[in-house]
């Protein structure tokens, strides 16, 4: 039986060796062509003007990440052959932070996104991205190998700001948040499109940095809209605190007395026929949970709060020992 | 057999050239990736905390974590990097019909200090356990994948990558250059058939600090904690026993641990390998049957084991060989200098100068001019002879004296105690005072800061004496040398001591290269001026107080006392670990809310003398304290 497997794996291991080189050689072969250098004139001293990506139209569309690069006015293009073309900003979406570059070209080598595959989590991937600019003419881009991590939904920060898209991203086993790289394409080994490579952005709670493609299928209706001629999704940048937002007080509990920035939020009081009162909470609960999100400390829990209007109904799950228990509470159905 | 596979290998070699078997064979792998990560992921659980600390300076986060399931009835381990903050609730998710999530709430049942892992234990008993892979048959450069639960409750997050190392952290953990790090820690390092190689920690191999290399992370250096399922150490774990290290309690000769043999210079009769009989002077030869030539060796064979595991050693003592059984132990009591009660005169011979009051001495009789001739069996030549047989005893340890005086022999037996706290009030010295002082400039080649040394010279050349050094550490900026030797002239003449006084780098405050400078700025001294090794003190007030405990601790070797005034008594140092060939005592002199620096030191077994003298006496006390101080 160990035989067996032993030499299974063998057999596995000699092949891996010899047919990723000639597989994933063809792979590059086909995916190098229709990718881009951008160099743009945006953005601040200290911060890198260049990014990646990829022709998606024979007659000159480019697809690429929505990014200060492309703020000025003369962006350039330069094709996987040495090409270099003046371009306009055809169209952007904010929230995706994808933008549409138009070059003055027929014929390109590009790719058909409706080809796009799904991948899951095990994919081997080759990534093209002009990582750190290091190539200029007619180099292709820089391609890394690496695998498809997860995917799950994007909780990712810039800064201090929580990044605009929150859908479904693959996480790759591959290091591609790195200046220049954003605009970039993940392909599987046989070189079908799989994402399109993000911002440098970092795990908004484990403060990691976060390497990530958006999947084409969350894309190829956006990308339509904007070939349509239409911009999308003015970021909106304003704090999400609603006008009446809810407290503590309100639903009738008092979390103790925050003493350190992590205190647990546990409601040290529940004032009789209030909201939190009928609905069952009790002194000690241990709040966990807000409408689904994290409320890891008393002021998670404000923040969490301050999120919701009042009136919207609001969940809360307590651990109260072992045992944990949710509960729906509304102001309006109270009142 | 072997003929067998090799058949194959060759087979194997003719189809990867034929194209047609190339998208087999990869398929192949993938599907056997697919099916180790759905394998091992059914046994790895995301863990949510909720409360805690934030720790000083570091920002750690309050992100959900792997576990690596080891029981059915609920035991699961995850790295204790995970737990840092400690947490005020700890719960396990697992997902439910329609993204809903159900929790049970965890418990940490034990810990094991020695892989840096801990064992939670949830009200749960339909889990599946992860299968451990059979460490023997490990080899480096098979592929080895990193599976969390940290992103999603639902699927696990991989990374690939291979086996980099075995036995690596001295025989704990195998390396991988799959990436490692929050994503994964507590999750399991899987194999291609979805065995575990080990569970997912941060590990160092100069620290075992919990958080240590954890700033490896993503790096290509990542490490798992290997587990044997069927050790006992495992078994003593899952039942709720916490696990430490397993420690032999002696110390070696030389410095190299990848050069020197493990010869002991240092062994408690009460530690494990004074209890095993081992003695200072013998030689481990082999451990666990495996020869030892060099003391690294030694520590990659006690690195895997725990307290209350046994070590069989062999040891070469004085050309026999004898087969000796040590039983580890978790923690070694702090070694604590045994006192006398004497100070010795300056010189070769060990004779008596002062009896400290209400010592063990002074009970026993013992009288300044005495000379020790013999402690227990060993015949004293000289006063390094008596050093050396002081340095293998342990406070309590009663020993017995042979003294001569006058024409005399005196037999006493004594029982040594601790150093007391009390400084000698009235300690004088005996020499005549020095009749000038010279002051020497000295320069470091990394420091651009020079120092000043205030030397004591005698006329005519009747002091046979090494002076002592005290480092004195001023505020930091300029110093003004002149107003330096005013303010310690009498006393260098005095006490034959000689000062230096370094100069800070920084206009403004003491930075942590500055200790090095010090350190070498007394060898550089060293070479000027003889002085007595033993008797090298360093102090100083306020920021430069807190400048000289640091530069003493960093400098164990250089220096051998820390005088503390009206500081801030910190705790956070180097090299705290109380050991006979590197004597350390401390004076504390004023100074607010020094209690608990102090019963810290005591605990860690240093001599600690704390007053709390007006300002007027202080120099005087200071000066007496290092007067007495390295005199036995």
């Amino acid at each position: 039986m160990f035989l067996l497997r032993a030499s299974t794996l063998l057999s596995i291991s000699l092949c891996l060796a010899s047919t990723c080189a000639h597989g994933q050689s063809s792979a590059v072969k086909s995916v190098l062509p229709k990718t881009v250098k951008i160099v743009g004139s945006g953005g601040m001293r200290g911060l890198e003007a260049y990014q990646s990506g990829i022709v998606i139209s024979s007659e000159g569309h480019i697809l690429t990440a929505w990014s200060y690069v492309l703020d000025g006015e003369a962006s350039t293009v330069t094709t996987n052959d040495g090409e270099r073309f003046q371009c306009k900003l055809l169209g952007y979406d904010a929230k995706l932070e994808i933008a549409i570059l138009k070059v003055e070209a027929e014929g390109l080598p590009h790719f058909d996104l409706a080809s796009a595959v799904d991948a899951p989590v095990g994919t081997s991937v080759l990534t093209f991205s002009n990582c750190y600019g290091v190539a200029t003419g007619n180099e292709p881009v820089s391609v890394q190998r690496g695998v498809v991590s997860a995917k799950i939904e994007l909780a990712a920060r810039r800064g201090s700001w929580q990044t605009p898209y929150n859908d479904d991203v693959y996480i790759l086993d591959a290091i591609t948040s790195n200046p220049g790289a954003a605009g970039g394409i993940v392909c599987d080994s046989k070189g079908r499109p799989i994402g399109l490579i993000g911002k440098e952005s970092r795990d908004a709670r484990t403060g990691l940095w976060l390497s990530y493609a958006i999947p084409f299928s969350k894309l190829t209706d956006s990308v339509n809209r904007i070939l349509d001629g239409k911009n999308l999704n003015e970021q909106n940048m304003t704090s999400r605190r609603t006008a009446e937002p809810l407290d503590p007080k309100l639903l009738g509990f008092s979390l103790v007395p925050e003493v350190l920035n992590r205190t647990p939020p546990y409601i040290e009081s529940v004032q009789p026929k209030s909201v939190a009162f009928d609905a069952g909470i009790l002194p000690d609960d241990l709040i966990i949970e807000i409408n689904g999100l994290p409320a890891a400390s008393c002021r998670d829990v404000a923040k969490r709060l301050g999120q919701v209007d009042r009136d919207s109904p609001v969940s809360i799950t307590v651990q109260r020992g072992s045992e944990f228990i949710s509960v729906q509470m509304s102001l309006v159905e109270k009142n | 057999m072997i003929i067998n596979i090799g058949k194959r290998f060759i087979l194997v070699c003719l189809g990867t050239c034929i194209a047609c078997s190339i998208a087999c064979a990869q398929d192949e792998l993938a599907k056997a990736t697919n099916a180790a990560i759905k394998f091992a992921s059914k046994s790895v659980v995301q863990i949510d905390t909720i409360g805690g600390l934030t720790p000083e300076g570091q920002s750690r986060s309050t992100a959900p974590f792997s576990g690596t399931v080891v029981s059915a009835d609920g035991l699961i381990l995850t790295a204790s990097y995970n737990l840092l903050h400690e947490p005020a609730s700890i719960f396990v998710k697992f997902p439910e019909d329609e993204g809903q999530v159900k929790r049970f709430s965890a418990e940490v049942i034990a810990t094991d200090s020695n892989r840096n892992i801990t064992l939670l234990k949830i009200d749960r008993s339909d889990l599946i356990p992860i299968r451990f892979a059979d460490q023997a048959k490990l080899q480096i450069g098979q592929r080895a994948i990193a599976v969390g639960k940290s992103m999603s409750v639902d699927d696990a997050n991989v990374s690939f990558g291979i086996v980099s190392a075995k036995g690596r952290i001295w025989n704990r953990a195998t390396q991988t250059d799959a990436k490692i790090s929050r994503q994964n820690y507590g999750g399991p390092l899987v194999t291609l058939t979805g065995e575990a190689i080990g569970v997912l920690v941060p590990m160092s191999h100069s620290s075992s600090e919990i958080a240590a290399g954890a700033q490896w992370y993503d790096s290509g250096i990542g490490f798992a904690a290997n587990i044997d399922p069927n050790s006992e150490a495992f078994k003593r774990l899952l039942s709720g026993e916490s696990l430490r290290p397993g420690l032999i309690g002696v110390t070696f000769e030389g410095q190299d641990e990848n050069a020197d043999p493990a010869r002991i210079s240092f062994c408690l009769p009460t530690s494990p390998a004074g209890k095993a009989g081992l003695k200072v002077g013998d030689t481990i030869v082999a451990a666990d049957g495996q020869k030892i030539i060099r003391q690294g060796q030694l520590k990659h064979i006690v690195g895997p084991l725990y307290e209350k595991e046994t070590l069989t050693v062999k040891v070469d003592r004085d050309g026999k060989l004898l087969d000796l059984e040590i039983e580890l132990a978790g923690e070694i009591d702090p070694y604590v200098e045994p006192e006398i009660g004497v100070l010795l005169a300056n010189g070769e011979v060990a004779k008596i100068e002062y009896v400290i009051p209400a010592s063990p001495a002074e009970k026993a009789k013992l009288r300044p001019g005495d000379v020790i001739a013999k402690v227990n069996d060993k015949e004293i030549e000289n006063v390094a002879a008596l050093r050396e047989v002081v340095s293998q005893l342990v406070a309590g340890d009663s020993c017995k004296l042979k003294l001569s005086r006058g024409g005399e022999t005196i037999e006493v037996e004594l029982e040594t105690r601790r150093q007391t706290a009390e400084t000698l009030a009235d300690f004088e010295p005996k020499n005549q005072p020095a009749s000038k002082t010279e002051t020497i400039r000295i320069t470091v080649a990394e420091g651009s800061n020079a120092c000043d040394a205030f030397v004591p010279r005698y006329d005519g050349s009747d002091i046979a004496a090494s002076p002592s050094v005290l480092v004195w550490v001023p505020s930091p900026g300029p110093v003004d040398s002149d107003r330096m030797l005013a303010r310690f002239e009498e006393f260098c003449v005095k006490w034959n001591t000689i000062v230096l006084v370094p100069q800070s780098v920084a206009p403004d405050e003491w930075l942590p290269d500055d200790a090095s400078v010090i350190a070498k700025a007394v060898a550089s001294l060293k070479q000027q001026v003889k002085f007595d090794s033993n008797r090298v003190a360093i102090a100083g007030n306020g920021p430069g107080g807190l400048m000289a405990i640091r530069t003493a601790f960093a400098n164990r070797k250089t220096f051998h006392g820390a005088i503390v005034v009206d500081a801030e008594l910190t705790t956070r140092l180097p090299n705290l670990e109380s050991q006979p060939l590197l004597r350390m005592h401390l004076l504390i002199v004023g100074g607010d809310d020094v209690e608990e620096g102090v019963e810290f030191f005591r605990k860690k077994g240093f001599s600690v003398f704390a007053t709390d003298q007006g300002k007027g006496v202080r120099l005087p006390t200071i000066f007496r304290w290092v007067a007495a101080l390295g005199r036995l």
